[in-house]
This record gives structure tokens, sequence and C-alpha cells, in this order.
């Protein structure tokens, strides 16, 4: 099974999960990981100690709230000798909640070579203009 | 215009610094001066891709931006420089870089800093080297986000116990 880590500033991961868990129900393989007061070493060792705990042969989605950021950094630099899909670890910006609700419905069933696509284009679809 | 911020940043380039920083100053020049980025393709490239096409991003080693901010090589654009840490700043002072004042952003919880600040931990080394750049004349002021109160470093490092 896929998992999946939230990596955000301040506690919108812990947000995040509180309010899909709310939607979805409880989820295995899902863990936040927040930024607060920790540097670029510290940071970069915690979703390290993270991956190593929900190493799985499926593979895992590390969800980023911003690009550009510590946050995304520190996701970039653990899949930074990834090649395509091959080490089944995939950094996606920008999280909201379509993409993981999507995420969390289809991961039992798709590849993440499938899956990972899949999930970006759901959080594109969910962001429109009203006027 | 010449150096706009000197600010001292564990983070380096990221949100603070780029939204922050970046729509109070309107920076043009953001100098990541750093050995271990300046010395590392891998890390440079990393670095430069979080900055937006409109501010301009270099990445210097400590020497290297010694040697360009003594012959005045910034004076043409509004410029932030940012280190990782007060042994930077205190290397290019101590090469005769003239610095008013330094703005002290985040440094972080680590086995043997001491709390400063919720932004702001120390260690022995790290408060020597603040200490020797305060009695050289450097202001350093501690503010994460500019909005954000500002404090001066001496008078809390005078506070701090033994």
């Amino acid at each position: 099974m896929i998992k999946c880590i939230i990596l955000t500033h301040g506690d919108l991961g812990s947000a995040l999960k509180d309010t899909l868990e709310g939607i979805m129900g409880r989820q295995e393989g899902l863990s936040i990981i927040s930024n607060s007061g920790l540097g670029r070493e510290e940071l970069l060792s915690a979703l390290k100690n993270k991956l190593n705990k929900e190493q799985d042969k499926d593979g895992v989605i590390i969800f980023v709230d911003m690009f550009g950021t510590s946050c995304w950094q520190t996701a970039r630099k653990v899949v930074a000798k990834a090649g395509g899909y091959g080490n089944k670890k995939v950094v996606i910006t920008g999280v909201n909640l379509p993409m993981l609700v999507k995420f969390f419905s289809r991961r039992q069933t798709l590849p993440m070579e499938q899956l990972a696509p899949l999930v970006k284009q759901e959080g594109e679809k969910g962001i429109r203009t009203e006027t | 215009m010449p150096i706009v911020l000197y600010r001292v940043d564990e983070r380096l380039i990221h949100g603070q610094v780029v939204v922050g920083w970046g729509n109070s100053l309107k920076f043009d020049q953001v100098v990541l001066v750093n050995d271990q980025v300046a010395s590392n393709a891998w890390e440079r490239e990393l670095y430069l891709a979080c900055v937006p096409p409109e501010i301009k991003a270099t990445i210097l080693s400590v020497d290297e931006a010694t040697k360009k901010i003594l012959r005045n090589g910034f004076e043409g654009e509004k410029t932030v420089i940012l280190v990782e840490s007060p042994f930077d700043i205190l290397r290019m002072t101590q090469k005769g870089v003239k610095i008013g004042s330094v703005n002290v952003g985040g440094v972080h919880s680590r086995a043997g800093r001491k709390k400063i600040l919720p932004y702001l931990f120390l260690s022995e080394e790290e408060i020597s080297a603040f200490k020797k750049m305060i009695s050289g004349g450097v202001k350093c002021e501690c503010r994460d986000v500019p909005l954000a109160e500002k404090h001066d470093l001496s008078t809390l490092l005078e506070k701090l116990k033994p």
C-alpha cells in the first residue's frame, strides 16, 4: 500500500490530516511533519526517520504545501537520486484536500506511476474561480 | 542601491526570506553565502529553484562574497546577503567588510543550544561569535519576519544566565 507523508509549515499538515480523516475515516500509513522550530538538518533527519519507518515496497508520496520552501527543499533532497518512478518516492507540492481524497480513494488499486499524476491532476482540478 | 540586509538564517533561502522580506524590502537580488552550498552543484540548483524569476539569485562562497563586497560589487542592485551562521559574518568582518547591522532570523533548536527567542537558539560558540561582532560595532537585531517585534541581541545576551 502506497503511504503518505504530509510535510508542511506550521499546523497545516495536522489540520489536513484531521479534516481528511473527518471525511474518510482513519487512514493507515498517513503521517505528518511540521517544519516548526526545525533547522535544515533537523527537518531532513525528521523526514528520513519517517521514511525509514514508513518504508514500503509500493512507495510513498510526500505532499508539500509550497514549492521553493524549506519543506520542498527537504523533500526534494530525499528524492534527489530518483530516476522517474523507479525508487517509488514522489513529491507533490501545493497539497490540498481534493488531492488527498483522491490519493486515499485510489492508492489500493493503482501503482505509483499512475497514482501520482492522477493525484496531481485532481489537485489542479480542485482550483477554480467562480465569478 | 547597496546591500539592504545582512541576514543570519539557518534555512537560507526559504518562505520567510523570499515572501516576507521580499515583499517588505522589494530587493532585486539575493546572495546566498555558504561554502557548502557553493561547492555542490546539486545544492546550488536546489536553492536557485526557490527564488521567483523576478529576483536575481547568486550563490557564493564566503571568500568570493567577501571579495565582491570589498570591491563594491553589489552597488548596482538592492541586495540581500544571506548566511547560515554568525561565523560566516564574522569571517567577512575580519577580512575588512564593514557591516552596520545584521538581521538575525531563524537559528533553531538543537542539542547544546540555549533558547534566546522562539526562533533563536544559540550554542556557546555562536554566542561568542555574535559577541565578537557586537563588540566590533555590528548591531545585531533579531526579527524573523519584517512585521515582527525587533529585539536587540546584545540586550538579550546580557540577560542570559551563565
